[in-house]
């Protein structure tokens, strides 16, 4: 008997400690290979265990920064019994001194801690990745598997270039192709090295076929050489870059920023220098939210109106002294006269002109490149008077600016990742103070057009009309006015017009869009702009007056 | 109420009160500007309106005391006073984009902080009645009574007050220093009603014809 109580007891304390074990943070892993690039997102990798009860936790990443403003990161996450996970996000590691800390709580406070030092694997140039390289090219390669290709295009924002060796591209999952492709249309390098490494890279799927330079890609061998080369027909828009011996060695394909090199043997040739890698954004770009936020005008109740009634109301309150003092009593009158004078200038300045709490600029430039449409937001608001924050963003990627052109608040920052795949925004706006945000996201492409000739077929599956479209088609412009939401149609092509004389129909604010982002090139179909709000990714919070401007281009072959 | 001569003298008070504080009032009036010359740090005239009329205000209202008086007449001055400054605390509250909430709390506690030296403006009328000593009195009090509550006593500065209620931060973080402040206001201003009633009363029982 007494054994088995003592055994019972055994047992309600291991109960005990099971249920009062902590999640645990086992590990952290960080970059690609273990490599990252400051500043870029970089992938993060938390393994988590809980011995314990089932929880719900949250899980939030920082880095106690010098200089800037601290930027957090929140994921909630639901944790079973006695179970493992791995959950990966993207962060941008702004310092390469201060280590990452992670730290998992809940409702009663701090659970687990990690701090992960950062500074032996940073890296000062974007990253070069390898896949399955035989030969490898005299430059600093980080290897890596198929399977460890980021899933998300913001995990690769810290990587330059790509070489792909001997790897089936159909062993790429849909995830990874849409990140592949997200990168490469925002200027990632992927440098194929065909060759004897075509047996396995071919037949591809056809998304990859359509990376490629060239179409019907098949191997060869010159001159009586053992080396294989690849031969085939080069697409439109493909160029040859190297051609020794009048044999193409090496083909450029454009996509969207990016671009493909397909080498036709399996060894990088010497002949053919590669561009230093460099963090591809500059600072510049940034600007032009800010010049647009500073020279918004934030309407006031009128200062002269509101001056004269108080002086008027003086004059009559000193004037109505005579009659008081007369009759040796205070005068109500004036004292409801005051009551009234109140509620109509409380009623003035507090009508909708002026109930404006926050004010805000939105630009964006959305192209649609190919398989993806590539968008870029970025947010300036002017808090008029202080308050807390939130803003659901519905976007991929999204950093706090500092674009120099206006003062902009060191208050911190909190992203959380809603359970809808969305960002919540947290962030407490100072009376009369900026704060400006940009947004990036890949979508699939939701407008399609098809130049046949002396018309151009439309289909436009956004919410949204685009306005004042215009075709561009062998260096002419044509007008083709507004394409109504969710709306297929065909427009002639007529009236051609020339740059110069498109740009004089343009506002201020959207030539200086086109300015900034617009680019002509012969992969230009069409361009249009966008001023509704529902095109935004960043929801509207209640007090706040927005305008928005949004430039469409669409390039294709 | 009161005489010709007294009345008159309050006109100068209400008058002079609303010229003084109306002043800042009107160069703290924004008008509509770009972004880039609002964020620009500047000297706020709103902070100074706040300071000068919270000020003068405790000052008139000590006035109305030291002119004497019944209760109901004193306090019926500063309330009119109250009133008659009632647009300009509206203004205010429009410029720095509070509702009438915030408006109605800080006359609230402007027109108790008022009544309490108005009450105490009583006695020292009569103790000392020439206006020389009355004006050393008036304005050595006011300053003391300043100067000592932005050390101690916090919830008796009604410029640390109107300051929060006028402030940028949220009031449900300072809702203890604001109770405090209105309780303490109220136990004054309900022992000075008490103690001058009894005085009048006195008073009355001593004037009255034997």
């Amino acid at each position: 008997m007494r054994r088995i109580g003592a055994w019972g007891l055994v047992m309600v304390a291991l109960a005990a400690t099971c249920g009062l074990a902590q999640p645990q943070i086992e590990n952290v892993e960080l970059g690609l290979g273990g490599r990252f690039l400051p500043k870029a997102f970089t992938p993060i990798v938390v393994s988590i265990r809980n011995d314990g009860i089932p929880r719900s936790v949250v899980l939030e990443i920082f880095q106690r920064a010098e200089r800037g403003s601290l930027e957090r990161v929140h994921r909630s996450l639901a944790l079973g019994p006695q179970t493992r996970q791995h959950l990966s996000l993207d962060f941008p590691i702004k310092s390469v001194s201060a280590p990452l800390e992670i730290v998992l709580r809940d409702a009663t406070g701090e659970l687990a801690h990690f701090t992960k030092d950062v500074r032996q694997s940073w890296s000062e140039s974007p990253l070069t990745l390898g896949i399955a390289l035989q030969q490898r090219p005299p430059l600093a390669i980080i290897d890596i598997e198929i399977e460890e290709l980021p899933k998300r295009w913001t995990s690769y924002e810290g990587v330059g270039r790509i070489f792909w060796g001997r790897a089936d591209p159909a062993r790429v999952s849909a995830e990874q192709r849409w990140a592949l492709q997200g990168w490469l249309v925002r200027g990632g390098e992927l440098i194929v090295l065909s060759g004897t490494n075509w047996h396995e890279q071919s037949p591809a799927p056809p998304w990859w076929e359509e990376l490629l330079p060239i179409a019907e890609g098949h191997l060869v061998r010159r001159n009586g050489q053992e080396i294989f080369w690849l031969e085939g027909k080069p697409r439109p828009q493909a160029k040859v870059m190297l051609s020794p011996q009048g044999y193409p060695l090496a083909w450029e394909h454009p996509i969207g920023d990016g671009r493909v090199l397909l080498v036709a043997s399996d060894v990088w040739p010497e002949e053919l220098p590669l561009p230093t890698l460099s963090q591809a954004r500059p600072a510049e770009e940034d600007l032009l939210i800010a010049q647009a936020l500073a020279s918004l005008t934030i309407p006031s109740p009128s200062r002269e109106l509101i001056g004269i009634i108080l002086i008027l109301f003086v004059v009559v309150v000193g004037l109505s002294g005579v009659s008081a003092t007369r009759e040796a009593r205070l005068p109500f009158w004036l004292g409801g006269i005051a009551l009234a004078l109140s509620v109509g200038l409380y009623s003035y300045q507090h009508g909708a002109a002026f109930s404006s709490e926050k004010h805000s600029v939105e630009m964006g430039v959305i192209q649609l490149v190919g398989p993806v449409s590539r968008e870029s937001y970025w947010y300036g608001v002017f808090f008029q008077h202080s308050r807390e924050d939130s803003l659901v963003v519905a976007a991929d990627a999204i950093s706090a600016l500092s674009p120099g052109a206006l003062p902009s608040s060191q208050q911190g920052l909190v992203r959380e990742l809603t359970a809808g795949g969305e960002w919540r925004i947290s962030l407490y706006g100072e009376r009369n103070s900026t704060r400006f945000l940009k947004a990036e996201r890949l979508r699939e492409p939701w407008l399609s057009l098809r130049l046949d000739g002396s018309a151009v077929a439309l289909a436009n599956r956004a919410p949204v009309a685009v306005q004042d479209a215009i075709a561009y088609s062998a260096g002419a412009f044509y007008k083709l006015g507004t394409i109504p939401a969710q709306a297929e149609l065909v427009r002639p092509l007529s009236g051609p017009m020339s740059q110069a004389a498109w740009l004089t129909t343009l506002t201020a604010e959207r030539r200086r869009l086109w300015q900034q982002w617009g680019r002509l090139s012969h992969r230009t179909k069409l361009i249009g702009w966008i001023e509704d709000l529902r095109a935004s990714p960043i929801g509207v919070t209640p007090g706040e007056h927005r305008t928005a401007l949004y430039l469409v281009l669409v390039e294709g072959d | 109420m009161r005489s010709r001569l007294e009345l008159a003298h309050s006109w100068s008070a209400f008058t002079g009160y609303l010229i003084l504080a109306g002043i800042p009032l009107l160069i703290a009036l924004p008008s509509s500007a770009r972004v880039d010359e609002l964020v620009t740090p500047r000297l706020s005239m709103g902070s100074v309106f706040l300071v000068i009329a919270t000020v003068l205000f405790a000052a008139y209202s000590l006035s109305f005391g030291l002119k004497g008086g019944t209760i109901k007449s004193v306090l019926a001055h500063v309330l009119f006073l109250l009133v008659l400054s009632l647009p300009y605390w509206t203004v205010f509250t429009g410029i720095v984009g509070h509702g009438l909430d915030r408006l109605l709390g800080a006359l609230g506690y402007l027109g108790l902080y008022g009544a309490c030296w108005a009450l105490l403006g009583v006695p020292i009328g009569k103790r000392w009645p020439t206006e020389i000593a009355q004006f050393h009195i008036k304005y050595a009090l006011l300053i003391l009574a300043l100067v000592t509550t932005f050390f101690v006593l916090q919830p008796l500065n009604p410029i640390l007050m109107l300051s929060l209620w006028f402030g940028e931060g949220p009031l449900y973080e300072q809702r203890g220093f604001l109770l405090m402040g209105y309780l303490s206001l109220a136990i004054i201003l309900g022992i000075l009603v008490w103690w001058t009633a009894r005085e009048e009363d006195r008073a009355r029982v001593r004037d009255a014809p034997r």
